[in-house]
């Protein structure tokens, strides 16, 4: 028995190295390269750690437009965060308490839409922006990143709000708040896990956008990092160790806020899945 | 609710109706004004690739200056190739308008004639220009008689070599026919060259190379496809099928990019670069990238079939004014700045770009501080590029792909250049109809 | 009651009366007012050949025939189509199956285990592009870590040129995708995980069901609504890979990862032909509806179908009640 336990230990911390490895060593090679030289990175010798630790891809990328860039993409993605919160989560709120007439079929609908692939969209939506001269500008990435986020956002957060109690919300109301006021004291901070999840779902998905950064934006006035590091790609090929560089920064924020707020990711953003 | 549900949706019905009529046939005509006074403070726009020479910031400086010499306000825009491709070609396709001064790709030439996206520069051209030029370079960017682009990136290609290598296999020139490459691989039981062949258009780029210095055309004079005709074709595959049977060229030429086929050659990985670009040379002798330093010659002729006839790849990319541009004058103005003798000359000095003017290929200053020129000229004298074709992409597409079966063999060289004539014929349909 | 409710109401003020519609509004407007047009724009471009004269965009109707053409002149729409649902079905399958299998290890306790939990998010967090970029330049075929690895511990002798060949690219692109995506299933699957009460499996234990049959008996099930949400958002998402092929492979060698989102791009921004692209931008969005379809269809059993059967019977209800 006891033999058993430990060979059960055994192998399973034996299947724990093997996620940790698969998972860290891709991204721990793209690091590596970020400090390399890029005659040493071409030279086949080196596989693990480099002779050379140099800073000047970091420096080089600080030269080549990274700072823009990196400003576009912040501001960009706390727009449409701060945004799809306020507006989502009241009609998240709507959706699970209200009854109006075309309430599900919309709900469906807005769910529907995201069921699209963008390359579908993006010849209409360029001629539209363009007549509205709207191209190649942040609040155009703002208002496409929102319709992206929201419907996802409204279905989590709804049904979050659908398992919590009514009543206290309704002794709420009767102690005189109105249903909005109710709402913000009572619900909002119990459903505070989930929202936390879905910013972060939200923050995840803005920032990491590239298609329609892609096609619509021109100049460093609105272009996003995941836009600039494929212009690292040239008419004669990829600048490997550029894109390695900014790829570290750019998935930097994402990746700090994801570890920071872990535990609400892994019990709120599936506990709303869970309860659907 | 409902009715307010409803004004929304009709709304927003109207409003798709207002877009969509508009979206359809509306005319833009903008007859060229020409008088110079009142250039100065209009804004032009100007979308063209990042230059990957252009390491100190040559088009940026020369933008501004001449936006301080002339009063004209440029927005200049740079991305990636393939970005630029896309977005060019996007814009256009959605009514034109937001560039004055495109990116105009030696391939894009039918297409973009076709379908009346560019401007024809006769009238704004001077006699010096259409004199002083190089004539290839003109004749590559005309259509009817007319011309429609100015060269900014002469991207000619030419045969450099990796004399050490060379020379420890025990040649004393560089292979001059196909075969002599094959037996170089056989000799040193390495790959002889490295290329890209793989599936975009630079993989084209090349196969292109291969087929036309073994005489062979893809299609003929009146755009015809004729790859399951032409016996240099079938030359150039069959050798090309064999040398990748043998490693006569890498296996990874399939995935690489000019890129990487740079690094490697510049790292002695192979001694032949069949169809170097202007910028590989100054690189090949940076001590920062490069570990064969001193060792990188320029041949005065390129591979080709027999060793007689001899051709090489020319790909310029040059600057055009699209039809739509409200600013036709202050867009010339701009190419005319930009691609001026003097400023061709600072250029190839700052940069090591092959000029454009004819005349600067015997400048003394340039000769010495370039002297495989001198080799450069002599191979440049046969130089080919793509078809005029208006399904150039499908064109570009179609000979990736089927090289690519053919090559590794999961078609044979003859069912392989039937199925690309099939498609071809069927691309070529396709476009005419439209 | 009812009555009471119903003066009430008319009793409220219009913004309190209307909130619920009132607080959709800003949402609603966002995700139809950007949506709406382009929707329909597409599928009106889908039914015409699109062509150019400078400034001008002429359209001709051609009812279906752009649809039709898809099927019967297009060379490669077909391979396309096919290495698309290839893809799709391979990447998301392997994801759950490989998912639901490391959030098992993963919920047993051992040390560390929040920092590997907390490690599943790197993957899913960092953008496409640098994943894609990440593992062009890991399957190089002269310089990449792929080769450099094999190559030390013996097992090949030369390089392989991964991205090379068919059979061999569509795998890079494949595990590309199943590296990034996979950790999401992970996290959603523990969090589901979490969720089972321990006695059940206690009691299931007593009737000497332990191991393969507690996870078919107990766990599966008990999963299955989370799972049913990734297979639909998985597949969705693995329809639009754009970023991962663009810049592996561009489709190729010899067109093995030419995915369809990929060649539409071709279509529309290098031929130029708006028609044939948007209709099969439709016919991929069909796809997408469809099978969505069939997984509710499949995943839905019979007593999950009684149970929203009920709720949608209590729903008439409640809108009948409000009629009067």
């Amino acid at each position: 028995m006891k033999i058993k336990k430990v060979l059960n230990r055994t192998v399973l911390y034996f299947l724990v190295l093997v996620i940790i490895v698969v998972t860290l060593a891709p991204y721990l090679w793209l690091v590596i390269s970020s400090f390399s030289t890029k005659i040493e990175l071409m030279s086949r010798q080196i596989f693990l750690i480099p002779h050379t630790i140099t800073f000047a891809n970091y420096k080089d990328l600080m030269s080549r437009d990274f700072i823009p860039a990196a400003m576009n993409s912040i501001i960009v993605t706390s727009s449409v965060v701060v945004i799809s919160v306020i507006i989502g989560v009241l009609a998240a709120y709507a959706f699970s308490r209200f009854r109006f007439r075309g309430k599900n079929p919309l709900l469906n609908l807005s769910l529907f839409t995201q069921m699209i692939p963008p390359i579908a969209l993006i010849i209409p939506m360029y001629i539209i922006f363009k007549r509205l001269d709207l191209i190649n500008q942040r609040i155009t990435l703002i208002m496409i990143y929102l319709s992206l986020v929201l419907p996802y956002l409204i279905w989590i957060m709804k049904s979050y709000i659908d398992v919590t109690p009514k009543t206290l919300e309704e002794a709420a109301m009767i102690d005189g708040c109105s249903r909005l006021k109710s709402f913000f004291f009572v619900v909002l901070p119990m459903i505070s896990t989930g929202l936390a999840a879905t910013v972060i779902f939200s923050f995840i998905i803005t920032w990491n956008e590239f298609f329609y950064a892609f096609s619509l934006t021109k100049t460093l006035d609105a272009k996003t990092l995941p836009v600039l590091i494929y212009d690292f790609n040239s008419k004669f090929g990829a600048n490997y160790v550029m894109s390695a560089t900014a790829g570290v920064l750019a998935s930097l924020p994402p990746v700090l806020i994801a570890l920071l707020f872990q535990k609400y990711i892994i019990t709120g953003l599936a506990a709303g899945a869970v309860k659907e | 609710m409902k009715k307010k549900l409803s004004l929304v949706l009709s709304l927003v019905l109207a409003l798709s109706v207002v877009l969509m009529g508009a979206g359809c046939g509306k005319s833009n005509n903008t007859p060229a004004t020409s008088s110079d006074n009142s250039l100065k403070g209009q804004k032009i726009t100007v979308i063209l690739p990042q230059n990957e020479a252009d390491t100190v910031g040559f088009r940026k400086a020369k933008t501004a200056q001449f936006e301080k010499e002339t009063g004209i306000k440029v927005e200049l825009i740079e991305k990636s190739w393939e970005g630029v491709s896309d977005d060019v070609t996007g814009d256009l396709a959605s009514g034109g308008g937001t560039y004055d001064v495109i990116e105009f790709d030696n391939s894009w030439i039918g297409k973009f004639i076709k379908n009346q996206w560019v401007a024809p520069l006769d009238d704004y051209m001077t006699a010096d220009m259409k004199s002083g030029m190089v004539p290839g370079l003109l004749d590559l960017f005309s259509s009817g008689g007319k011309h429609y682009g100015i060269v900014w990136n002469n991207d000619t290609r030419f045969y450099m070599y990796n004399s050490k290598m060379l020379s420890d296999a025990g040649l004393s020139a560089p292979p001059k026919t196909w075969d002599e490459v094959a037996a170089l691989a056989k000799k040193t039981g390495k790959t002889a060259y490295m290329d890209t062949y793989k599936q975009e258009q630079m993989g084209t780029n090349e196969l292109m190379f291969v087929v036309y210095s073994f005489g062979g055309n893809f299609v003929d004079d009146q755009g015809n496809p004729i790859v399951s005709t032409d016996p240099g074709v079938k030359a150039a595959y069959t050798w090309l099928a064999q040398a990748y049977k043998d490693g006569v060229f890498g296996k990874s030429t399939l995935t690489m990019d000019y890129e990487e086929v740079a690094q490697s050659f510049d790292n002695g990985d192979f001694p032949l670069m069949l169809q170097a670009w202007p910028g590989v040379y100054a690189d090949s002798n940076d001590n920062t990238k490069s570990k064969i330093v001193g060792n990188v010659n320029v041949a005065d002729y390129s591979v080709s079939k027999t060793g007689n006839e001899q051709v090489v790849l020319t790909l310029p990319e040059a600057m055009a004014i699209t039809s739509t541009s409200k600013h036709k004058e202050a867009a010339w103005k701009y190419i005319e700045y930009m691609s001026s003798k003097s400023m061709d000359k600072e250029r190839s000095e700052a940069i090591g770009s092959l000029p454009i003017w004819s005349d600067l290929y015997n400048d003394s200053d340039l000769l010495q501080k370039y002297p495989y020129w001198k080799q450069f000229g002599e191979q440049a004298q046969n130089s080919k590029g793509y078809p005029k074709i208006v399904w150039v992409d499908n064109f570009s597409d179609i000979v990736a792909k089927q090289s690519q079966k053919i090559l590794t063999g999961s078609v044979s060289v003859d069912q392989g250049l039937q199925q690309m004539q099939k498609l071809m014929e069927d691309a070529k349909k396709a476009s005419d109809q439209q | 009651m009812k009555e009471k409710q119903a003066k009430k109401r008319e009793k409220e003020p219009f913004f309190e009366r209307h909130l619920g519609p009132i607080l959709i509004t800003p949402s609603t407007l966002v995700i139809f007012g950007i949506l709406f047009i382009p929707i329909f724009y597409a599928l009106y471009m889908s039914l015409n050949r699109i062509s150019f004269r400078g400034a001008d965009t002429i359209y001709k109707f051609a009812g279906i025939k752009n649809f039709v053409n898809l099927f019967t002149i297009d060379p490669w729409f077909k391979s396309s189509f096919v290495t698309t649902i290839l893809f799709v079905v391979l990447t998301v399958a392997t994801e759950i199956v490989i998912g639901v299998a490391a959030s098992l290890v993963l919920n047993k306790k051992f040390h560390g285990r929040g920092f590997v939990r907390g490690l599943m998010i790197l993957p899913w967090a960092m953008p496409t592009v640098v994943n894609a970029v990440m593992w062009k330049w890991i399957f190089n075929a002269e310089y990449g870590a792929a080769n450099g690895l094999l190559m030390k511990l013996g097992i090949i002798k030369t390089g392989i040129a991964w991205l090379g060949t068919p059979k061999m690219a569509f795998l890079c692109v494949f595990l590309a995708n199943v590296w990034k995506e996979t950790p999401y299933v992970i996290l959603l699957a523990i969090a589901a995980l979490s969720t089972i009460p321990g006695d059940l499996y206690e009691a299931a234990s007593i009737d000497g069901a332990g191991g393969w049959k507690a996870f078919w008996r107990i766990t599966l099930p008990m999963i299955k609504p989370v799972l049913l949400i990734l297979l639909i958002t998985k597949t969705i998402w693995a329809f639009q890979t754009f970023d991962l092929v663009a810049i592996m492979t561009s489709g190729g060698p010899q067109n093995a990862t030419n995915l369809l989102s990929y060649y539409i791009h071709f279509v529309a921004f290098k031929q130029t032909d708006f028609g044939s692209a948007a209709a099969m931008s439709y016919v991929l969005s069909m796809i997408c509806f469809a099978l969505s379809f069939v997984y509710i269809k499949l995943f839905m059993n019979n007593d999950d179908g009684a149970e929203k059967k009920t709720k949608k019977a209590q729903r008439r209800k409640l809108a009948t009640a409000h009629e009067d």
